[in-house]
Parts: C-alpha cells; sequence; structure tokens
C-alpha cells in the first residue's frame, strides 16, 4: 500500500494543496485502496495488486479540470484594499527561508544579549573599585566605554541581519502556498520543531525567575562583612540570567513565526491586516518612546554617575513598553 | 477490452444509472462498471473522479460522508432529480446513437 500511496504523492508533487487538490488526492487514494484490499483478497501477491490498481489509475490529465474547475475566483478587492498576492514556494525555497529566518533569530538574539549584557561591565567596574581590586580614574569611564561598544556593536548586528533577510520581506505580504509535499515535510518539521520549542519557552521563563537568585543569595551572605562588594557583583548575575533566557525566546520566536507564516497557521493572511495596523501604530509609539528611555538613561547616568543603579531604568521601560504595546493591539 | 474514447460520452450514464436506486461509493461503482460488462470495460480511477466532480458540479448527483468504517471515511454519491432528468435524456441520445450507427454496421 505505501507503493501506492507515494505514487499518488510523485503525482501530486506540484499541485498546490488546496481543498479541491485535497479531496481528489483522498477520493482517487481511497478508491485505489478499496481496490487494492480487493485484490489482495482475490490471492493476487502485493506486486501484482499494485501492478493492476496503478494501470487503472488512469492520467492526470484527466483530473486536471477537477483540480481547478471551481477554484474560488477572489472576490473583487474593495477600492483602497490591496488584492492579495500570493507566492508558491517549492520545498527547497521554504527551507533556505526556514534557515535563513533561524539565522536571523540566532544573530538577533545575539545582539539583544549584547544589550542586555552591556551594564555588565559597569557593574564589574564599580564591583571591582569597591573591592579596591583596580582603582582608576578611568575606572568610571571604562564601563561606559564597554557599554556603549557593545550597544553599538549591537545595532551593526542588527542592521545587517536585517539587510540579510529583506529579500524574504514579499513573504510576509503575500499568502504563501506549498505544494503537496513541500507542506507535508515542513508540517513534518514543524511538529518536531514544536515540541523542542516548549521546552527552550520552559527553560527560558525559568532563567529569568531564577535571575534574581544570585542577587539575593549574595545580599544575604555578604551584606555588611567586607565582602560587601560581591553583592554589587551579583547584580550582573541578573543580567546574564536574563540574557540567556531572552535569547532562548528569541531565537525559538523567529522560527516559530516563520513556520506560521509558511504554513498560514492560524489564517495569517485575515489577520494581517490588523496586525500590520497595529504593527505601524506600535512602530510609532516606539520610535519615540526609546529614544525618550535612552535621553532619560544618559541624563541621569552623567548626572549622577550612578552607573550601577540607573541600569533599572531599562527592565522598567521594556515592561511599561509591553503593556503599551498590549494595550494598542488591543484597540 | 474496450477504449476509453469509444466511451466517452457514456461515464456519466453508467454512474448515474448505478445510483439511480441507492447511493455509491467510489470503488463500488467501479467495480460494478466492470462486473457489469465482464471486465470489456474497466473505469480509470481519474475518468471515474472527474465525472463525480462534473456531475455533482452540474448538480446531477450529491456527494457525501458515509459512516466511518474501520477508521475511514467514505464519500458516497447520490443522484438528484435533475440528474435522473439527464441519465433519461442521456439514454434517449443513446437510443438515437446506436440506430444511426446499425446503419453502418454489416
Amino acid at each position: 500500500m505505501e507503493t501506492i500511496i507515494s505514487y499518488i504523492d510523485n503525482l501530486f508533487r506540484n499541485y498546490p494543496d488546496t481543498p479541491q487538490v485535497r479531496r481528489a488526492r483522498e477520493e482517487l487514494l481511497g478508491i485505489m485502496e478499496d481496490k487494492y484490499h480487493e485484490l489482495k483478497d482475490e490471492g493476487k501477491s502485493e506486486n501484482e495488486a499494485i501492478g493492476i490498481v496503478i494501470s487503472e489509475f488512469g492520467s492526470m490529465d484527466e483530473i486536471a479540470a477537477a483540480l481547478c474547475a471551481d477554484q474560488q475566483i477572489p472576490p473583487k478587492a474593495d477600492p483602497g484594499q490591496e488584492p492579495e498576492n500570493e507566492i508558491r514556494l517549492t520545498l527547497e525555497q521554504a527551507v533556505n527561508y526556514l534557515n535563513a529566518q533561524e539565522t536571523f533569530g540566532t544573530k538577533i538574539g545575539f545582539g539583544v544579549m549584547l544589550c542586555i549584557l552591556s551594564p555588565v561591565a559597569s557593574c564589574l567596574v564599580s564591583a571591582l573599585q569597591e573591592a579596591g581590586i583596580f582603582t582608576s580614574n578611568l575606572a568610571d569611564s571604562l564601563g561606559a566605554i564597554i557599554l556603549f561598544g557593545m550597544v553599538a556593536i549591537a545595532v551593526g548586528i542588527f542592521i545587517i541581519s536585517g539587510n540579510a533577510v529583506s529579500k524574504y520581506e514579499a513573504y510576509k505580504k503575500s499568502k504563501i502556498i506549498l505544494d503537496y509535499s513541500a507542506k507535508k515535510e515542513i508540517n513534518g518539521q514543524y511538529e518536531a520543531f514544536h515540541q523542542a520549542s516548549g521546552a527552550k519557552i520552559a527553560v527560558g521563563v525559568i532563567l529569568c525567575i531564577l535571575s534574581v537568585i544570585p542577587a539575593i543569595l549574595a545580599s544575604a551572605i555578604f551584606e555588611g562583612t567586607s565582602l560587601y562588594w560581591i553583592s554589587d557583583l551579583s547584580g550582573s548575575g541578573l543580567f546574564l540570567f536574563v540574557a540567556a533566557g531572552v535569547f532562548l525566546f528569541i531565537t525559538v520566536g523567529t522560527k516559530q513565526s516563520a513556520f506560521e507564516r509558511l504554513l498560514d497557521i492560524g489564517n495569517q493572511s485575515a489577520k494581517k491586516a490588523k496586525q500590520e495596523k497595529n504593527d505601524k501604530r506600535i512602530q510609532l509609539v516606539a520610535s519615540i518612546y526609546w529614544p525618550v528611555v535612552t535621553a532619560a538613561y544618559l541624563i541621569w547616568s552623567f548626572a549622577t554617575w550612578d552607573w550601577g543603579f540607573s541600569w533599572i531604568i531599562w527592565p522598567v521601560a521594556g515592561i511599561i513598553f509591553g503593556s503599551i504595546s498590549a494595550v494598542i493591539s488591543q484597540l | 477490452m474496450i477504449s476509453s474514447d469509444g466511451i466517452r460520452g457514456y461515464n456519466d450514464m453508467m454512474i448515474l444509472y448505478l445510483i439511480l436506486n441507492e447511493p455509491s461509493y467510489g470503488y463500488e461503482i467501479s467495480k460494478e462498471i466492470k462486473n457489469r460488462t465482464n471486465s470489456s470495460y474497466i473505469i480509470k480511477e481519474t475518468t471515474l473522479y472527474s465525472a463525480f466532480t462534473r456531475l455533482e458540479k452540474n448538480g446531477y448527483l450529491e456527494s457525501f460522508y458515509g459512516n466511518e468504517t474501520f477508521g475511514k471515511r467514505r464519500t458516497y454519491y447520490r443522484i438528484t432529480d435533475a440528474g435522473i432528468a439527464y441519465y433519461q435524456e442521456k439514454c434517449r441520445e443513446w437510443q438515437l446513437t446506436k440506430e444511426v450507427v446499425d446503419k453502418f454496421i454489416f
């Protein structure tokens, strides 16, 4: 029976995965299966049965009309609404896209990690200074220089990796149609990914929750002792945990959305209009919000020279931004 | 064995005939055609399927899912009133065709 299934799969390989095609495949396979079992019951050998079934199959040309006969003509686009584009992808193109998105996610994740870790140097320097291990007039500036250096590298990574995937921009605006075998393969990959991604997200969440533990432990143990500076140092442990967690979220998230786009999960095309509108509003808010936050951070830090504490503005700003985005999406 | 070309116009009629009294499904129809013609005519799967979709589109038959047997859901086909009328018309057409062609048989 596997031979017959792969014969059919092969014939349907280049057809898009539409309801008509799916129905034709199911129905033809159903008839062939019935015939195959009856031939086997009559005492025919496996090879004989397969041979007869395949020889009596006919030609795909005959059902060409059935495969596109009642294909829906897209409704006339409303004025002001762009007609929906469709892109047909082969398995190879789909796999290329997935790989490109995966690389993109890893790079972005790395860049964000750099941003999150950028204040660690300041923490480190100020802790070492308090410990009397490292004293220099340059010490405070050093922390700031490393911070800006890391952010600069991260921004570079964002720009370069964004350019690398810009050729896939069209995939976002169109409905993607995979042919039958490609859809099957990508679905299989998605299932495997989905299982692993759940575990990764869980690890990320646990990392974020655990991120406060080094600080709590260190302050409980070393506060008031001569090693009090270690509790200052432990603040950077928080960044390490959060950075690792966020890296997991970003890499899993980008791959997830690549799969969703390819497989049209949750009817992306219908959601897209609303999504696009929200994205634009969120972008607008972000374009004002983040420069203001950055300015506030810099003014506060340079005015007080309290780099060891002023970083608190980032996690707070991040959470506030998350709430703002959530509210915008609901509007 | 008969050629598919010669019988092309009458596949619809054969299918409709086989569901005149009760609904049937793909393989049963194909098997009935083979048995009734003593294997002189074996309808190809693709021919059968394209006839189903064409007849359904023209409103001559309706498809529905039968009960699941052994985890398999079969599509059944049921004739409509328009289908009965179309079948009768095809019968008349065949009588005429037969009379005409018979004039050239020696």
